[in-house]
């Protein structure tokens, strides 16, 4: 059992709602987004580029398998579950940030002050709360909470809350174009596993070595 | 003025004259209702609290699919907000203790919003026919259109059943439209004087603006060469969200022009740069960025701002409504003001450090 | 005690105080005190962690070519280097501790460490050469630990014999360890493929060779601070100042090596990174180079080994240059988001793509995709407060111990 996720850039309107359906549910605090949408070549999303293909890219932890940010932690914070999803512990992380420099995605955000006071400072409404309002934890490890301590690490996680009761993450759930999939790749027959045959699914930054389980469905040929 | 489901103080075209005329004392008393403090709420007198649509039950159609949908209540009202059918239900009591008899008194608020969507489906004629509550709680139910199976044929009457043009055009009543055409039928020529006279008695194109922002000022042409576009933005629906925290963060926490490098290029402009967007009749200001898709001699703005992001200056003081000489005859106002001709308009930007 | 050493004292030991409350302040508030954000994730602090580690080097290194390379002349200095050693690497230690957002938890390191971690091998590294300088350094004192001192000393037959032995046995093993730490602390950041910057076999013998530059330069300045700049000392400074100049030279040429080859094959990614190395830094990489060089230069001239106030001023330009140089391991690195692909459509172009910020600054755009980053007060008064401890340290242990005293009699 491998999970992946292919995104279907075909059907990527690049709407957003991804951002924020993960913000919301996953209680990201102001300025922090785990999840990207971004309009490649072009300096500002949904503005076209001058030349070039009009897509849409979704980026968030690549959940890899030969992941850097696993290699470099010093205390094993973070960590493969069993279905090959990269978890952070919360409860372990030094919050040395070694992983951040290490993933060449970008994904990892980091806890610089406490949420609450990131409310403030954003002014958000006092004691205004939002997101999965219970701890979670995968094997005894707590992959979620609300409210993180300041000064540890974190990124997708794909919801490991929802998946762990067999439900999807967020991102999933809240595409309106169903972009989206969640599945085995270590079975050939599996929907993941068929798109990407199919559709030339590909990965980013493949010349890295990381072997990442997101895959991408490049978006067809436009005729004019 | 008495407003709710609106903010006419940003979304009214002239909305700076609106606020004049709420300063001079000229609009003596504004009452507004909505959940957000919008512009219009804090040019109000009295804001009274509403609910959202998860706190009520109301009835939903559109005029973009053939559905009739219920709105219910997810939760209680919050905090001291109350349905709009309470709100008026006791205002209405307050200015004539006769008018309450029409609100279904003695109900709680949700129970009367029931009685009045019953009402609704009562008396919604061949379209509401047999469509019930209980069907409505279950999902949306299809509206009953003229063409077999409900189907959304246009001009199915007109075409099978010789009833004269024209189809009923929501929210004006079928008697103030089908007065404009007489003959009752499709009518690609006008035999009217003032149509000869105006030369429009067949299709015709005609220049923008000549009519319009030229002969209002002959400078313009000369001063103001930028059309003003007001495009929707992603990130609300109109003006309702201008404020959430998380959506602005996507947009940077700012409002933006969008410009055509060319015409950018021409006036000194980089990407990013903080210009004022203004004409004869008022101002607003936004960042600026270059967008290749954008036709030269554009400037496309993203209605809904709320004025606060725009440093108080609403984008709508730019905005005018033309009355043409044809509409003497043939006029029947529009929801949002007489004319929605807001993007007949004129501007120009410069950057605001300049 | 002097009047100097005194004052010296109370200001270092009033400067490490005051970085250790701001510490604190620190620890209250979160890391958003320091000027980093989500894309630009290290700082100052690990600039000072590469600094301190290059400068305690010189200690062991110097301290085992007397004792294996038979270099005599720098016998004078021996002990002293090993104190700089110790003070530089302990004060390495210490300045990591601000850069970890929940430091109670580094208990963790201990209970779960993972040694795939570059990070963790550092720490294996750095404590072991702790361990291995103040040992050493204790092996030197040993035949002057009497009298007042005579607690300290294990008891042996012949103190000197004793010494002059396990001297020589610790030797090879302090030089591995010195060559160690740089190579390990070079390891940290050029294992990262995600960083072009970084990712180069030629950091680790560069570190070793700016180690021996720098390191060599602090125990310098060191000697000449304790000993003066008189006859007696002529060989051992100009000795040292052979050392100083060859590895500049060495560290200069390895970093070239990479310059051009990457300069040469001119692929995209090397452009950016460059833009940002010969752009907006460009001032401070001449004055890395040429500070440094320039330094090591003077410091051959017997006229400035004379002279304390020259010299002293070359080995600050020196160490100045290496600072910037440690500085100069970040913007090239984190600047520009590390993520760029070549859109569908646009073959020969790279597009980054931004990262959200993780703080509010008012006027910034929630997303960067590039972002130039200096340092906050926070950081400089920390980072200043650390320097200052490792001041402190070895004028305490100069005070007190007989880390001068044979050599000035």
């Amino acid at each position: 059992m491998k999970m992946g996720m292919v995104i279907d850039l075909e059907k990527c309107i690049g709407c957003r709602s991804c951002m924020v359906a993960c913000k919301q549910h996953n209680s990201q605090p102001p300025e922090t987004w785990w999840n990207r949408v971004f309009t490649p070549g072009s300096h500002r999303h949904l503005t076209p580029p001058a030349r070039g293909v009009e897509y849409f890219l979704p980026v968030h932890c690549q959940h890899c398998e030969n992941a850097p940010c696993e290699k470099v932690c010093p205390v094993g914070a973070t960590f493969h579950a069993a279905d090959g999803a990269v978890l952070i512990d919360f409860e372990r992380c030094i919050g040395c940030r070694y992983c951040m420099s290490a993933c060449p995605y970008g994904v990892r955000q980091f806890n610089w002050e406490d949420p609450e006071k990131a409310h403030q400072r954003s002014e958000y409404q006092e004691k205004y709360q939002y997101g999965y309002p219970e701890d979670h934890r995968h094997e005894g490890r707590l992959v979620y909470t609300p409210l993180r301590p300041r000064g540890v690490v974190e990124k997708c996680t794909f919801c490991a809350q929802y998946r762990d009761k067999g439900e999807l993450p967020a991102c999933v759930r809240g595409c309106p174009g169903k972009a989206r999939t969640v599945g085995d790749l270590d079975d050939p027959d599996s929907e993941v596993s068929r798109l990407i045959k199919a559709r030339d699914g590909f990965t980013l930054l493949p010349e890295k070595g990381t072997k990442p389980t997101v895959f991408y469905l490049p978006p067809k040929p436009k005729e004019v | 003025m008495v407003g709710g489901w609106g903010n006419p103080f940003d979304q009214h075209n002239m909305s700076n004259r609106l606020k004049e005329r709420a300063t001079s004392g000229e609009l003596e008393f504004i009452l507004t209702t909505d959940f957000q403090i919008s512009t219009s709420c804090m040019w109000s007198d009295v804001v009274l609290p509403a609910p959202t649509w998860y706190e009520k039950y109301d009835l939903t159609a559109t005029i973009l699919h053939p559905y009739l949908q219920l709105q219910q209540p997810a939760i209680r009202p919050l905090f001291e907000s109350r349905s709009e059918l309470w709100i008026f239900r006791e205002l209405a009591k307050r200015l004539n203790p006769e008018f309450e008899k029409h609100y279904f008194p003695g109900l709680d608020e949700n129970e009367a919003a029931l009685k009045v969507i019953e009402l609704l489906l009562e008396t919604g004629g061949f379209e509401t026919e047999g469509i019930t509550l209980e069907m409505l709680k279950k999902g949306p139910v299809r509206l009953h259109s003229p063409a077999p199976g409900d189907r959304q044929i246009p001009f199915y009457e007109q075409v099978q059943h010789r009833i004269p043009f024209p189809p009923p055009s929501y929210p004006a009543p079928l008697k103030a439209t089908a007065q404009f055409l007489r003959s009752g039928r499709i009518e690609f020529y006008k035999d009217e004087d003032l149509f000869l006279q105006e030369g429009e008695q067949l299709p015709v194109h005609k220049e923008t603006f000549v009519e319009t922002e030229y002969k209002a000022n002959p400078a313009a042409r000369e001063k103001y060469r930028l059309r003003y576009v007001t495009k929707n933005s992603l990130y609300r629906v109109h003006s309702t969200h201008s404020n959430n925290t998380i959506l602005l963060e996507l947009q940077d926490n700012r409002a933006k022009v969008f410009l055509n490098p060319g015409d950018a290029g021409e006036r000194g402009i980089t990407d990013g740069d903080l210009v004022q967007i203004y004409n004869d009749r008022g101002k607003t200001r936004a960042h600026v960025v270059l967008d290749p898709g954008c036709s030269a001699g554009t400037a496309i703005f993203e209605e809904g701002w709320w004025s606060h992001y725009l440093g108080g200056e609403s984008y709508n003081s730019l905005t005018y409504p033309w009355i043409k000489p044809l509409h003497e005859i043939y006029f029947v106002p529009g929801m949002w003001s007489p004319t929605t001709v807001w993007n007949e308009c004129l501007v120009d930007v410069r950057r605001m450090d300049a | 005690m002097s009047v100097q050493m005194k004052s010296g004292l109370w200001v270092s030991g009033a400067l490490f105080l005051a970085a250790f409350v701001v510490w604190l302040y620190q620890l209250r508030e979160g890391l958003i005190l320091t000027n980093m954000v989500n894309s630009y994730s290290w700082g100052l602090y690990i600039s000072g962690l590469a600094f301190f580690v290059g400068n305690a080097a010189g200690g062991l290194v110097l301290t085992s070519s007397i004792y294996l390379f038979g270099v005599k002349q720098i016998k004078p200095l021996a002990k002293l280097g090993a104190l700089t050693a110790f003070a530089n690497v302990t004060a390495a230690m210490l300045i990591v501790l601000p850069d970890i957002g929940r430091p109670l938890r580094l208990y963790n390191l201990l209970l779960h460490p993972n040694f795939m971690s570059p990070l963790v091998w550092d720490v294996l590294v750095l404590n072991l050469y702790a361990l291995a300088s103040a040992v050493y350094l204790y092996i030197l004192m040993l035949p002057e630990l009497t009298g007042r001192l005579s607690w300290l000393a294990v008891k042996v037959d012949n103190p000197h014999d004793f010494s002059e032995k396990w001297a020589r046995r610790i030797a090879p093993v302090a030089l591995l360890f010195a060559i160690g730490i740089h190579v390990v602390t070079a390891w940290i950041f050029s294992t990262q493929g995600a960083r072009d910057w970084w990712f180069t076999p030629v950091m680790a013998p560069d570190f070793v060779s700016v180690a021996i530059a720098v390191g060599t330069t602090v125990v310098l300045l060191a000697g000449a601070l304790a000993y003066g700049t008189g006859k007696k000392y002529e060989e051992a400074y100009r000795t040292l100042g052979l050392i100083i100049f060859i590895a500049t030279c060495v560290h200069l040429f390895l970093m070239m090596n990479d310059l051009v080859i990457h300069a040469w094959y001119g692929k995209a990614e090397t452009h950016t990174i460059m833009a940002v190395a010969w752009g907006d830094f460009a001032l401070l990489h001449v004055f890395e180079v040429a500070a440094p060089l320039i330094g090591a230069g003077l410091l051959l001239l017997p006229s400035v080994r004379r002279s304390l106030p020259r010299l002293a001023l070359s080995s600050a330009l020196l160490i100045a240059g290496v600072f910037a140089h440690r500085f100069l391991l970040m913007p090239a690195a984190y600047n520009s988001v590390p993520m760029t692909i070549t859109p569908l459509g646009l073959p020969n172009t790279h597009w980054s793509l931004p990262i959200a910020s993780g703080r509010f600054t008012p006027g910034m755009s929630s997303f960067l995709e590039q972002y130039s980053y200096s340092p906050s007060l926070v950081e400089v008064v920390i980072l200043l407060g650390i320097m200052a401890y490792a001041v402190f340290l070895v004028l305490l242990a100069i005070s007190r111990l007989p880390i001068l005293a044979r050599e000035r009699s």
